[in-house]
């Protein structure tokens, strides 16, 4: 040991003598004026040269000591906590070793040495140091320094630790934050990891208020600043807003604003550990029972005759997962399941509705079956394409267990999907083809070739006569249109030249009943005009109406270019009810009675029967009240043919073909890029006025075929490739026709373009 | 050991003579000026073009960017260079704007700020000839600034040169001149080191001489090394090597330097001053003659080990770069450790930080969001670049959606956003429910209330405060707002005798698509505004009923029945009265219609229909005659028909929907039972009806 001192004395001294050169020129009496000035930079490291060459100088003993005291103080006791530590350290270092070196008679020789901090007047004011003020200081600066060296550390630890979990606590939320753009997708994503990780942000937290109340408890009693700080909670009330942030609450502030993640922590637990819980719960066991549903549909074999126990989804159930998941990918799912179970459910009843002896295998009910099934199709398909926008990654983390319980993961999930539009299109497709194949042509009713009905001695042909304006026999009956009523009989409409009289043509209605036995017949004329000036009458249109026949009279006056068109109701006994005028001009192609508005549409386009098809021409339609008063009217311009014309529930359905199609708006409808043919709907309200127009094309030029008003809701549409020629029906095949089917607002619900 | 002293003394010699500069460094350098000394790479011809005097290097924190001093043509000018990343210099750049802005020859000892945002120099002061002053020079988005000379505090009338600012811009380093140094083996400029600190505004508070145990004799040129701690100046003192040579001193937290320690690996006779270290430490860049060459620093002369995190701070919107303040706190205490600010222009910025802490890093800037991350380098041993981007945002962008508290559904509210600071209306419209949100942007410093109202639903408020540090620009609330409700009994009688019937009532919300289901006789809560299909089915033995009411904060208003007189509003009661299932009782669905004169069915005939098929599923002894009658329409026999073919449509529906036709029969009786025979031929007379007749029952 003795040897060691030894050789570190006579190691220093020798080092002493060539370092540098600079410490032996120190004299205490230079390193006074930076002790004066407060200059402890340079100071410092000149009072410890100085003590290498004279450690136990009493007076540089102290005044280290009171440096160090003075930079210990200087410090912050926790964010400088080691600087802190270290010159209380020193402090206490140096004044134990001035205190073993200063007494009475070192103050009495040295006295200006210690002036700096001890100097006071005496009792003549003159200036002096006295030995007890500088023991007290020492005495009391030690006992200063070791209550700090024992308190602080503890107050250190304490602090740390609390700041320490508080990070961590913050760090959690802000992991969750971060993932989670609000707190339902949190909730909704419950799961043990979350769980885990919120209870150990619990324990952070509980763990950060533990040691920050035995931090202030110890500074409580050791203050280390002027006024005693206190600690305030806040609750987290707004997820990614309050509780995020610098994780610093300001713990060196006068109040410590801690967010409260522990109470934050327990809420969602208690959440995602109950209401969640039995969420995912009820929603397993609501799939297991979809599954077993379908699968069990799916094999009618496995049913047998059985009536199946089916399971829909509990709409608390729904609105729960809404809750948390306004869209959520599993509240389609769900509904899809449901659906498709219905949808197989239906495809069952439809096999055992064939084999009922007493089904009547009527095409209107058919088409009605087939069009609910094709709806529920249609649904299903809906429902897998929000599912396919809700299938990415993101959208499916929040339900990882369920994915992967029903469909091993992400990846079976999208195969499911793929799986199930292929059932959905294949459904669609199915129910679509047998709605195709119930949607016959509008074909004229051309009636029955060599069948006559006989009134008063005049012959009416049961079927349509050709007949030529020009050379029309005389007495002869042309009939012109037919018209089946409900109860299978048939009103004709025709015209006839008699013998006598002045040459013209008249216009004539027949009716037959069922076995076509003669009801009645009678001449259509208008009041208004002078018979002597008719040259021709024709019943130009004809509907069914509610107390008969609504009808349409073009006529033809002697040296008048225009023709005049006349409103008449016919009674059911062959009356005529109302005869009213009408102002329009151009020929009337159509008349559509509408008994949910008592109103009907009357059409008019051209001024010729003959239609233009080619050419363009004024296309207008008015709405008149039963006793044939014209309430509204509207017109468009149309290259084309009126086809089809349908009172709806409030309002009327007007479709045909077109290479042009201006509407009362002047705006045109595009035929498409295919072809030069299209076929249009207009969708008109009870007053005529245009709610939609729509053009249905195909991949060539193409013409209304056929169509079938399944109800006010549902229309199964058949195009025919090829202009249209006026007559031009004729059975095609598959290949030859497109296939549409719309809603009542003529929005397509599928097509078939072949 | 017997000649511990010997040993002892031995030791010490050899400290002494590696501590000692002149011995090793003459060997080293002595005769080889421009060749550089032993070991040193030369600095490739892109920037040593064999003809400019280049000198003074400085380079930036991560050693990318070095701007030196070159001559050329008589002329001290800056230049800048880059370094590739396959490790070459580029072709040095002059920065013309300090470049024409000085004197010709005056532009002394450039320093480029570690995070590249500055460069500092010295040259003499316009309009006070023969003193230099220290100036700046700020980069911008593609240029640098015009300088501008540093505040009275640093540039006296005095000479003040060499400045080197620390890596954490808050300590600037210079010399000035020391007047009353006398030494006669000395017969150049003796100089004294100067610090300087930046107070919390950004002000360089007044000067202070660099303590003891630097500055005892003469001390230039200091250059503070991206660790903020070491210190390598140019020192003539004893044992110098020449007139001027390089030491390093270190200081501690207490600002207690440490003894300069020459590095004798470079000195040579000349003076020997400016070298650069980027943060990485292992290498100095320095001149020699007239070159700029590389040296590895030996371990023991290597500053601190730091890490170094850089990037751009960027609006988030715009996608410019921004000037911010970053600050990095000691993650242990939260006490702030050191804030820098990144470029005004550029957003870019460096951060040296020494390894073996643990910090949080803020970024922040007012008016706008506060981006923090954690930098935990307490495992760190090695240097490492960090590259982190941010982009802070100035407005909150809020996706709100407003749904029914009950129901989960969304609601088509009205939203108002108030800005409590200024009172102000931020926001005022109504919530697509199409789009199922509302889609604002709230500025950063308001408090905003969000208010959503409805008519029959009672509103919710919201707060959001964005007075405060924000952190994610994307936010989404919902607003749950519950809906008005009264309780109205909903009872079930027999029709013909009035006595109370139990069975169960399913109200089904046709607004919301909400379906209650309770015992007859109880108490149900409906919601005020809404219109319900009430279906009400007896236990046993009775046809349904079927009601569509509106619900209206006075009470309910009947608007349909499914069959005359099969329910009522009595006192704000709902009264269904069922007709029993007894033979031959008749049930008329009033909304089982057609298309006139056509077997047709109307798409609102479906629901009761489809009760009907409920009814004979739950009631599988049922047998049912289907009976079509017509109003006075024509003929007796088109009516008769007309009826049939509908009865028959009815009845295939339920075919079509499982139950057999042995069940049914169909029978159209035309005009002959009209039920209203005041004006049997008015539409909507009643006649034309589907009526259900019970055939048999087996209860």
């Amino acid at each position: 040991m003795l040897r060691n001192i030894r050789i570190g004395i006579l190691s220093t001294i020798f080092l002493g003598v060539f370092i540098n050169g600079r410490s032996q020129d120190l004299s205490f009496k230079d390193i006074f004026p930076f002790i004066e000035t407060g200059n402890y930079a340079e100071a410092v490291p000149r009072l410890k040269a100085y003590l290498k060459e004279e450690p136990d100088d009493p007076a540089a003993n102290l005044q280290l000591a009171v440096i160090f005291k003075k930079r210990f103080e200087k410090y912050h006791p926790l964010n400088q906590y080691h600087d802190a530590i270290n010159n209380a350290n020193d402090a206490k270092t140096y004044f134990l070793k001035a205190g073993l070196n200063i007494d009475e008679k070192e103050i009495r020789r040295n006295g200006k040495k210690y002036y700096t901090n001890f100097a006071r007047p005496d009792s003549r004011g003159k200036l002096d140091v006295t030995y007890n003020d500088v023991k007290a200081y020492i005495d009391s600066s030690y006992i200063e320094i070791d209550n700090f060296l024992r308190s602080m550390p503890d107050i250190y630890t304490n602090f740390t630790s609390a700041v320490s979990y508080y990070d961590h606590a913050a760090g959690i939320y802000d992991s969750l934050a971060a993932v989670n753009d609000n707190i339902s997708d949190l909730l909704i994503s419950f799961d043990g990891d979350i769980d885990g990780r919120l209870v150990l942000m619990k324990n952070y937290y509980d763990s950060c208020v533990y040691f920050l109340k035995k931090y202030l408890d110890e500074t409580a009693l050791f203050p280390i600043y002027r006024n005693q700080q206190t600690l305030k909670t806040r609750e987290i009330k707004v997820f990614r807003l309050d509780g995020t942030g610098t994780g610093n609450p300001g713990f060196m502030d006068s109040t410590i604003y801690l967010w409260d993640y522990g109470s934050w922590a327990d809420k969602i637990r208690e959440k995602g550990n109950g209401e969640i819980s039995n969420l995912n719960k009820s929603l397993f066991a609501t799939e297991e029972k979809l599954r077993a549903g379908i699968e069990l549909l799916s094999d009618p074999g496995k049913l047998g005759n059985t009536e199946p126990d089916l399971t829909n989804p509990d709409a608390d159930l729904i609105i729960k997962l809404r809750n948390y998941d306004q869209n959520s990918v599993l509240i389609s799912l769900l509904q899809y399941q449901e659906r498709k179970q219905d949808l197989l459910l239906h495809e069952l009843n439809d096999h055992k509705i064939h084999q009922d002896t007493l089904f009547r295998a009527d095409e209107g009910s058919l088409s009605v079956n087939y069009a609910q099934l094709f709806q529920k199709s249609l649904e299903c398909k809906d429902l897998l394409n929000r599912m396919e926008e809700k299938s990415q990654e993101s959208d499916l983390r929040n339900y990882k267990a369920f994915i992967f319980k029903f469909f091993s993961g992400s990846a079976g999930f999208r195969q499911y999907l793929k799986d199930e539009e292929n059932f959905t299109s294949n459904s669609i497709n199915s129910f679509s083809e047998k709605l195709e194949d119930l949607t016959k042509p509008e074909m004229p009713d051309r009636g029955d070739s060599a069948s006559y009905a006989v009134f008063n001695k005049i012959r009416i042909p049961l079927f349509i006569t050709k007949m030529d304006p020009s050379s029309l026999k005389q007495d002869e009956t042309y009939s012109l249109e037919l018209l089946r009523t409900p109860e299978n009989g048939m009103l004709i409409s025709g015209i006839i030249q008699p013998k006598k009289g002045n040459g013209s043509v008249n216009a004539f209605l027949a009716k037959i009943d069922s076995v076509k036995n003669d009801k009645w017949m009678t001449t259509v004329t208008d009041s208004a005009i002078d018979n002597k000036r008719i040259v021709f009458n024709r019943v130009a249109a004809l509907s069914l109406a509610s107390k008969g026949y609504a009808v349409i009279l073009n006529s033809k006056i002697k040296d008048d270019s225009t023709a005049t068109n006349s409103y008449h109701l016919i009674g059911e006994d062959g009356r005529n009810l109302v005869n009213a005028n009408l102002p329009e001009s151009d020929w009337p192609s159509q008349i559509q009675f509408n008994g949910n508005t008592r109103t009907c549409i009357v059409i008019f386009k051209g001024r010729k029967a003959e239609a233009l098809a080619d050419n363009e021409e004024p296309f207008t339609w008015a709405i008149l009240d039963e006793n044939g008063i014209e309430k509204n009217k509207n017109q468009a311009s149309l290259a084309g043919n009126i086809a089809f014309v349908s009172g709806l529930g409030k309002g009327y359905l007007v479709m045909g073909n077109y290479t042009k199609f201006t509407g009362p708006d002047q705006a045109e409808l595009d035929p498409g890029k295919h072809g030069d043919w299209a076929c249009f709907g207009l969708l008109l309200d009870q007053e005529g006025k245009v709610i939609k127009t729509a053009s249905f094309a195909g991949k060539v030029d193409c013409h209304l075929y056929g169509l079938r008003m399944i109800n006010d809701n549902f229309l199964s549409l058949i195009l025919q490739h090829g202009k249209y020629m006026p007559g031009s029906h004729i059975n095609i095949s598959r290949n030859d026709m497109d296939h549409y089917l719309l809603n009542g607002k003529l929005e397509i619900l599928n097509k078939n373009i072949r | 050991m017997r000649f511990p002293f010997l040993k002892c003394s031995l030791m010490a010699i050899a400290i002494w003579l590696l501590s000692c500069p002149s011995v090793l460094s003459q060997n080293q350098t002595s005769g080889n000026v421009n060749a550089g000394p032993s070991g040193a790479v030369k600095l490739p011809g892109s920037i040593n073009n064999g003809q400019d005097k280049n000198w003074a290097p400085s380079v930036t924190a991560d050693g990318k960017l070095m701007v030196f001093e070159s001559e050329r043509s008589g002329k001290m000018m800056i230049f800048e260079s880059g370094l590739e990343d396959n490790g070459t210099w580029s072709q040095p750049r002059s920065i013309d704007s300090i470049n024409y802005f000085c004197d010709s020859t005056g532009i002394e000892g450039p320093f480029i700020s570690y995070d590249g945002n500055q460069i500092y120099f010295s040259m003499p002061s316009k309009g006070n000839i023969g003193n230099e002053d220290i100036y700046c020079s700020d980069r911008k988005q593609d240029y640098w600034s015009k300088p501008f000379k540093l505040s009275p505090d640093i540039n006296t009338p005095e000479y003040e040169g060499y400045p080197s600012v620390s890596s954490d811009g808050g300590t600037l380093y210079f010399n000035r001149v020391k007047k009353d140094f006398k030494d006669k083996n000395f017969t150049g400029t003796c100089y004294v080191l100067y610090y300087a600190r930046k107070d919390p505004e950004g002000k360089w508070q007044t000067p202070e001489p660099v303590p003891y145990p630097v500055n005892l004799h003469c001390d230039k040129a200091p250059r503070i090394l991206p660790d903020n701690h070491t210190l390598i100046y140019s020192s003539f003192r004893p044992g110098s090597a020449g007139n001027y040579d390089l030491y390093e001193s270190k200081v501690n937290t207490d600002g207690e330097w440490s003894d300069p320690e020459p590095l004798t690996f470079l000195n040579t006779q000349q003076d020997d001053q400016l070298v650069t270290v980027p943060a990485e430490g292992k290498i100095l860049y320095f001149n020699s003659g007239n070159d700029l060459w590389s040296y590895p620093i030996p371990e023991k002369f290597q500053p601190q080990k730091t890490i170094m995190v850089q990037g751009i701070i960027k609006d988030a919107d715009s996608g410019k770069g921004i000037g911010a303040e970053i600050s990095v706190s000691d993650k242990a205490t939260t006490g702030e450790v050191m804030t820098l600010h990144s470029n005004e222009e550029t957003g870019r910025y460096s951060l040296v930080v020494q390894t073996g802490k643990n910090y949080q890093v803020e970024i922040r800037k007012p008016g706008y969001s506060v981006n923090t991350f954690a930098l935990d380098l307490r495992p760190v041993t090695k240097y490492k670049v960090i590259s982190k981007d941010a982009g802070l945002f100035h407005t909150v962008k809020l996706e709100l959606k407003a749904q029914d508290a009950d129901l989960s559904l969304p609601l088509p509210a009205n939203i108002t956003v108030i800005n409590r600071n200024t009172g102000n209306t931020v926001f005022s419209g109504k919530l697509d429910t199409l789009k199922n949100f509302l889609r604002m942007e709230l500025p950063l410093g308001g408090v905003y209330e969000i208010k959503g109202s409805l008519e029959n639903f009672s509103s919710q408020s919201l707060e959001i405060n964005l007075d405060r540090p924000v952190c994610f620009m994307d936010m989404e609330e919902t607003l749950k707002l519950t809906q008005k409700k009264i309780n109205v009994p909903v009872n079930i009688s027999d029709i013909t005798t009035g006595s109370k019937v139990d069975g169960h009532i399913t109200c089904t919300d046709l607004s919301r698509a909400e379906t209650l289901e309770l015992n007859s006789n109880e108490m149900v809560s409906l919601r005020i505004g809404d219109t319900y299909e009430i279906e009400a089915f007896a236990d046993k033995g009775y046809f349904f009923g079927l009601a569509r009411i509106e619900v209206q904060g006075s009470g309910l208003k009947l608007l349909n029945v499914s069959s005359p007189g099969a329910a009522q509003v009595e006192g704000g009661n709902l009264e269904f009265r069922l007709t029993s299932l007894a033979r031959n009782s008749i049930l008329i669905l009033s909304d089982v219609r057609f298309d006139k004169n056509t077997s047709r069915l109307l798409q609102s005939s479906y629901q009761p229909l489809d009760m009907m098929t409920k009814l004979l599923i739950l009631y599988p002894t049922l047998r049912l005659e289907i009976d079509g009658n017509t109003d006075n329409y024509e003929s007796a026999s088109y009516d008769m028909a007309l009826s049939q073919k509908q009865a028959q449509c009815v009845a295939d529906y339920f075919i079509s929907n499982s139950i057999s036709g042995k069940r049914l029969k169909a029978a159209g009786f035309g005009n002959a039972h009209p039920v209203n025979t005041t004006n049997p031929e008015e539409n909507g007379s009643g006649n034309n009806r589907i009526e259900f007749k019970v055939l048999e029952y087996l209860n």
